[in-house]
Order: C-alpha cells, then structure tokens, then sequence
C-alpha cells in the first residue's frame, strides 16, 4: 500500500517535471536571421547612411565644417559595404547585424548636420549683412575724400599751371 | 599732361579703389567659373607603382594592389568601388554609353570624399578553389580583404597565348542625390590575372 503512494507521488513528480521542462523548451525558439528580415535591414541602413550623407553634404555647401560628421558617414559606409558583401554571400546573420551598426553610426548624423547648417546659414548671413555695411560705409567714405580730392588737386594743378613761366623765343 | 587727361586718370583710380572695397561683398555674390569637374579611379602595384601589377596567380599566393578614388567635382561626393571579376567572354562596362557590366559584384568600398580629398586602399586578395578539368579552369572563391566570397566562374584555355585568363576590375558608381540612389560614374580600371596550376 505504502509503496503503491509512493510510487504515485513519484510519477507525479517526474509528470510535472517532464510538464515544466517541455513548456520552458517549446517557449525557446532560436533566433534566425531570415532573408526578409536581413533585406529590411539593409535598406533601411541604406536609406539612413544616403539621408545623413545627404543632410551631411547640405551643411558643408552652407560653409559648415563637417569634418566630424563626414568620419561618421564613413564609419558607417565601411559597415555597410560588409553588410552588403555579406548579403551578397547569404549569410544574412552578418548582414543584418552590420545593417543595425551602420544604422546606429549615423542615426545622429542626420539632426547634427542640420543643426549645423541652420547655424552656418546663419553666420554666413551675419557675415554677409556686416561685409555689405562695411563696403557700403567704405565706398561713402571712398566717394567723400574723392570729391574733397579731386577739388585740392584741381587747385593745385591750376596754379602749378598759372605759376609756369612763359618761354622765352628767340626773335633774332 | 592736361587737365582732362590728368581727371580720367583721377576718376579711373577712385573706380579702382571703390572695386577693392567692394570685392568682399561681391565675392559672396559673384561664382567664377570652376575648372573640369571629375572623378578619378586608379589602381597601381604592390610597390606603388605603375607597374608590378599581380598577373600570374595561383591559389597559394596573395596578391596586393593599391586602389584609389580622388573626387574633383566641386562638391562632397558618396561612392561605391565594386569589385567584380570576369573572364575574356564576360562583358566589361560599356564606356561608351556610361552602362556598368552586368556582373554581380563580389565585393564593395564605400567612402564619401570632399572635393580635393583623395581615398586609396590596399586591396589584398587570393583566389580559393582552383580546378582544372580539360581546357577549363574554375575559380570557386575569391578572398579580399581576409573575407572569403564564394561564387563559380569558369574560364577557357586561350590557346593563342596560353593560360586561363581572369580579370578583377574595379567599378566607380557615385551617389545621385536628386534619386538617392548610386549611379555607374563611367569609370573602371582592372587588373589581368593568368590562374596557375599548383604544382
């Protein structure tokens, strides 16, 4: 009797091991990288490395230095020329783990470079209303002293010339 | 000199000054013109060079070459360097109508260069998987830069001057950013490899 009870507490347990354990290993499924998730990737790494290049080669035409920013876009442009190659390849793990390091290298790339146009849009502005005041203040001093000039050197001419003694001709 | 002369020639020189204070106004306004606007892409040898180029290959050897892409287009540029590889029948970009070949590419650079800014790289490669059968000789991988990309090509014994020969050549494409998209830039140079059996 005894040992019927126990034998049934035993199967019980060994039950509800086998349950708890199947459940753990059914619920874990390892992770695959598939072509689709790995293409979704890739043109998304694309899109934001060409977005920052793009935001990157604004702000340098607005006359901003970009040098930090252009090493990022190069960072990540090395990184997704390997995912590229990878793709290429089929081994869609590395592609898309390459994809995700190119899109993390330039996801900041894109806001400072614009932050950094709209202040040299800036500056250059500033620089060109101040150079047009200062030429424009040059040019009113330039046109003054030229009048005060001409009239000082007309004068002088005038009685340099007066002042000139007639020559002398020989009638013999 | 008289008094006409000598106030054209004060009037010519109050122009001249009002010109030089004006210049840094004007040089924000005025462009000159720009000179040629290009892009270069060359490859030279292991020493440097024009010359010692690889050209007789095997599966034992490594080779180098140098390879380098300059940007004189006035602004910064975005390119890609494909790295393809063909035997004699494969086609070859088409130069003439800025088509790129057709080939798929084993291996890519990307670098984006300033105007002025000059990108070279050396390219390390060895071919992997060599056989021979009759008067064919196939190539099963190539391996640049330590990473191996398989694929398969197969070439023809050229019997008039007697080897198997490959071509590795490089594609220059540049970033469009009205499409955002990269375009064949007409610009390619390569490399000839005659594969040799191991011994």
């Amino acid at each position: 009797m005894m040992r019927t009870r126990k034998n049934r507490i035993a199967f019980c347990a060994l039950s509800a091991t086998i349950l708890v354990l199947s459940s753990q290993l059914s619920a874990y499924r390892p992770f695959v990288y598939g072509v689709d998730d790995a293409s979704s990737k890739l043109a998304q790494a694309d899109n934001a490395v060409t977005q920052a290049f793009v935001a990157v080669e604004a702000a340098q035409e607005a006359g901003a230095n970009v040098s930090a920013l252009l090493k990022e876009v190069n960072d990540a442009n090395a990184v997704l020329a390997e995912a590229h190659t990878a793709s290429r390849s089929g081994d869609n793990e590395t592609a898309s783990l390459k994809s995700d390091q190119a899109f993390n290298t330039v996801q900041n790339v894109f806001s400072e470079a614009e932050s950094l146009e709209r202040s040299a849009k800036y500056d250059s502005q500033a620089r060109l209303v101040w150079t047009a005041l200062l030429s424009s203040l040059g040019l009113s001093l330039l046109f003054v002293a030229c009048l005060f000039g001409w009239r000082y050197l007309k004068k002088r001419y005038v009685r340099q010339a007066l002042e000139m003694q007639p020559a002398k001709v020989d009638q013999a | 000199m008289s008094l006409g002369d000598f106030k054209l020639l004060y009037a010519a020189s109050c122009v001249l000054l009002g010109l030089i204070i004006l210049s840094p106004t004007l040089a924000f306004v005025v462009r000159l013109p720009e000179g040629e606007r290009f892009s270069e892409l060359y490859v030279l040898g292991s020493e440097h060079l024009a010359e010692e180029y690889p050209f007789n290959v095997s599966a034992k050897g490594v080779y180098r070459v140098f390879l380098g892409v300059g940007n004189h287009m006035g602004v910064l540029e975005d390119y890609v360097v494909y790295v393809k590889l063909r035997n004699q029948s494969d086609s070859l970009p088409d130069s003439v109508n800025g088509r790129s070949s057709s080939l798929e590419p084993l291996f890519e650079y990307r670098v984006a260069l300033r105007d002025g800014g000059v990108w070279e790289k050396e390219v390390s490669f060895s071919l992997d998987g060599i056989s021979r059968y009759g008067n064919f000789c196939r190539i099963s991988g190539l391996v640049v830069d330590d990473y191996l990309v398989a694929f398969d090509k197969v070439a023809a014994w050229n019997s008039r001057t007697g080897g198997f020969y490959y071509q590795l050549f490089f594609e220059l494409w540049r970033l469009d950013g009205t499409v955002s998209a990269f375009e064949f830039h007409n610009r390619f140079v390569g490399v000839w490899l005659n594969v040799t059996m191991p011994t």
